[in-house]
């Protein structure tokens, strides 16, 4: 059943373009940043991919390549709005966007059963087509042996092996599509794609089998160990103690290991400080420096440990194929409140920012479970939250061990908790009020274990790492520049003293503050939380930096630029510091997320929706642990 | 007679607040607002710089940069080209 694609001539320009298509979690993405030296998101898990991406890649004769990289689909019949993407796109129903040249299907080796079906429809779509048979190595290593020549003859087309996490296997398929290309630089095939033909799932399974049968008759045995493993992880008890466990130690490691190097940060911020008060003669550039960027963005800087930390674990468990597990684990969980288990990765992703969490609910078919899930996301403790957090419980939290375990870590790990209740909760009512919908199985494609590959942990951290200095370098220290220009002007009176308060409560922010305190009062807030508050709405962890700057600038000495934990502790109540971590798991402060709802739901309805449920749980969240803890007695501090 | 401290912090507040300003406005507003400053005769590196930075802005953090979904096909995304 050979068939050859000859391509056909017509007038064209600019360079030509080559579609990477496959299944999920096939290694498209990987195989994508290896052409292009792009640094596109990987993991060990469908759906990491919902959105096309374009890079540039070279052939060996210098020619300029586009390459688009597509989420990964099942078949050409989208059940998805990302699988949808792949569909437009290959077919030119896209608006703006050309039919690829060049299709290269992105085959998992280990998987030929269910990876071949997809390459048979596109085979269907008559255009110029190469077949990237990627993981070629982990496929040797189960014994799985492979006539890529046969396998060739069988599809029609080249077959090329590849390895894209460990760079083998590229410039044989560079040198693959060479030839498709060279005939005429100006001259190349852009007919329009056949429209697939209505393919019946059991005969293309059919085919498949056939074609197996004959290229990879030897099918191995799936590694006993993984069934081990699995036989535990997916355990409907033991997994969820696994779970816990694994989440534990993410929140313990999270404050013990990086104390150090905290303190180092802390001690070099607090040596520029004491550097820049003695070379500079006061005046408003030194008060600039030192209380606006030294106490403010010097403050925020400090958390960069702990972030990395955090995602130090959540890149190894996205890379072992642990997550997709856990989805499955808590499916029944999700169900029971009403969500579909698809929700889990979308929630999952949320932890390090609501907005990539919002986009991966394109994953979800169901329009009500997608809005649910994208109603519920900014729930989940984001990154930006941790150096809220963090401060706090340096604070407030004593540093001591309850059953061998940090409290501080503890505690951590309660506030997560509270965010992921809180989530379920709010989906509970939403799905039972609202957005009612039958429940829609989950069913997902559960990827072998693997080891963490080194570059992608190393490619991760960096990447996280360089987003949390760009912040820190670009919209918060704008923001702290700004807050320190509101909080020094207008100046105090010509006769005023230190006895008659600090020389802040003059400024625009002081009064601003004073203002909101009517507001914010009943919680506990004080009129310098209450600045902080405002340049928090730009991004969470401001409000940290607008804390350590607003303090400096109150304070008669500058300490405070060096350490902000002592300050609060001496100056907040329990009941405050407590009802301030309370309005942190709701707040809806985060002017980006609510840009990105607006765009994924195309109206404002949600976003506002979202906003005035998210203050109004934060509002009464916090005034209830405020009397709660002042009633239990925590009023002293 | 303002001392150079005044007109170093001057210009930080100024530059500060044109670039939270930026960043934070909506995109849509971006694009209009660089469409008319386009128009400007400014050295190509500035016009090149303002181009790519219209595609940027917001806060930076995951997916703050992501383009549109309706605009996905419009905005081409440019990588540092790795040589075979």
């Amino acid at each position: 059943m050979a068939r050859t694609m000859e391509p056909t001539f017509t007038q064209r320009s600019g360079p030509f373009t080559v579609a990477l298509v496959g299944n999920p979690n096939c290694g498209k993405s990987a195989l994508f940043n290896l052409l292009t030296g792009a640094r596109q998101k990987v993991a060990n898990y469908a759906g990491v991919t919902v959105e096309r991406k374009q890079g540039e890649a070279q052939l060996a004769d210098g020619q300029r390549l586009v390459v688009v990289d597509l989420p990964g689909a099942y078949s050409l019949s989208p059940a998805t709005p990302d699988e949808q993407v792949m569909r437009d796109v290959l077919l030119g129903e896209r608006a703006g966007e050309a039919v690829p040249d060049l299709i290269v299907a992105v085959v998992d080796a280990t998987n030929l059963r269910m990876n071949l079906r997809l390459v048979l429809e596109l085979r269907g779509l008559g255009r110029p087509m190469v077949v990237a048979l990627n993981m070629a190595d982990v496929a040797r290593a189960n014994g799985l042996a492979i006539d890529t020549a046969r396998l060739a003859q069988e599809l029609g087309c080249p077959v090329v092996q590849t390895v894209a996490v460990k760079a083998h296997g590229h410039r044989d398929l560079l040198h693959a599509l060479g030839p498709f290309f060279a005939q005429s630089a100006a001259h190349y095939g852009a007919q329009a794609p056949q429209a697939p033909a209505a393919s019946n799932a059991a005969d293309l399974q059919a085919q498949v089998r056939r074609i197996l049968a004959l290229v990879a008759p030897i099918a191995p045995a799936r590694a006993r160990f993984q069934h081990r493993l699995d036989a535990v992880v997916m355990h409907p008890v033991l997994g969820l103690v696994v779970l816990a466990a694994v989440l534990f130690l993410i929140f313990q490691a999270v404050f013990s290991w990086a104390t150090v190097p905290m303190d180092l940060i802390k001690q070099g911020m607090a040596a520029v400080g004491d550097w820049t008060t003695q070379s500079m003669a006061p005046g408003p550039l030194r008060s600039l420096l030192v209380d606006g960027v030294i106490a403010g963005v010097g403050g925020v800087l400090v958390f960069l440990p702990q972030i990395l930390i955090l995602f130090f674990f959540i890149l190894l468990l996205e890379d072992s194929g642990y997550l997709p597990r856990a989805a499955f684990l808590l499916d029944n969980v999700m169900g029971k409140v009403g969500l579909s288990g698809r929700a889990f990765i979308p929630l999952l992703s949320s932890f390090a920012c609501a907005i990539p969490g919002i986009m991966a609910t394109r994953t979800i078919a169901n329009w009500r479970d997608r809005l649910a899930t994208i109603m519920v996301a900014p729930l989940m403790t984001c990154s930006a939250r941790l150096p809220v957090y963090a401060l706090l419980i340096g604070a407030f939290v004593p540093e001591r061990s309850v059953a061998g375990l940090s409290l501080r870590g503890l505690t951590l790990f309660g506030l997560y908790l509270a965010g992921v209740v809180s989530a379920m909760a709010v989906a509970y009512v939403f799905k039972r009020v609202w957005m009612k919908s039958s429940y829609q199985p989950l069913m997902l494609e559960l990827p072998p274990y693997r080891y963490p590959s080194l570059r992608n942990l190393a490619q991760g951290l960096w990447e996280r790492a360089l987003i949390f200095l760009r912040r820190v370098g670009g919209i918060i220290f704008s923001l702290m520049v700004i807050l320190w220009f509101l909080s020094t002007y207008p100046a105090p009176p010509a006769r005023w003293d230190a006895s008659q308060g600090p020389a802040i409560a003059y400024s625009a922010a002081g009064i601003l503050g004073h203002a909101l305190q009517y507001v914010f009062a009943p919680l506990g807030f004080n009129w310098q939380i209450s600045i902080a508050l405002v340049p928090g709405m730009a991004a969470r962890e401001v409000a940290v930096g607008a804390l350590g700057t607003v303090y400096s600038l109150s304070a008669a000495d500058s300490g405070v630029a060096d350490a902000l934990s002592p300050v609060l502790a001496a100056s907040w109540s329990l009941a405050t510091a407590y009802s301030l971590l309370a309005w942190f798991v709701f707040a809806p402060q985060c002017l980006s997320t609510l840009a990105v709802v607006r765009r994924e739901t195309n109206s404002w309805r949600y976003p506002l929706l979202m906003a005035a449920y998210l203050f109004a749980l934060a509002y009464a969240a916090s005034w209830l642990t405020y009397r709660l803890t002042l009633w239990l007695g925590g009023a002293g501090g | 007679m303002l001392a150079w401290q005044d007109l170093i912090t001057a210009a930080l507040v100024v530059a500060s607040f044109c670039y939270a300003t930026w960043s934070l406005m909506p995109a849509r507003w971006r694009q209009i607002l660089t469409g008319a400053m386009l128009q400007w005769p400014l050295p190509a590196w500035a016009r090149l710089r303002l181009s790519k930075a219209t595609a940027g802005g917001a806060c930076q953090c995951d997916g703050c940069e992501q383009s549109s979904p309706a605009h996905a096909a419009e905005k081409k995304i440019f990588f540092m080209q790795r040589r075979p």
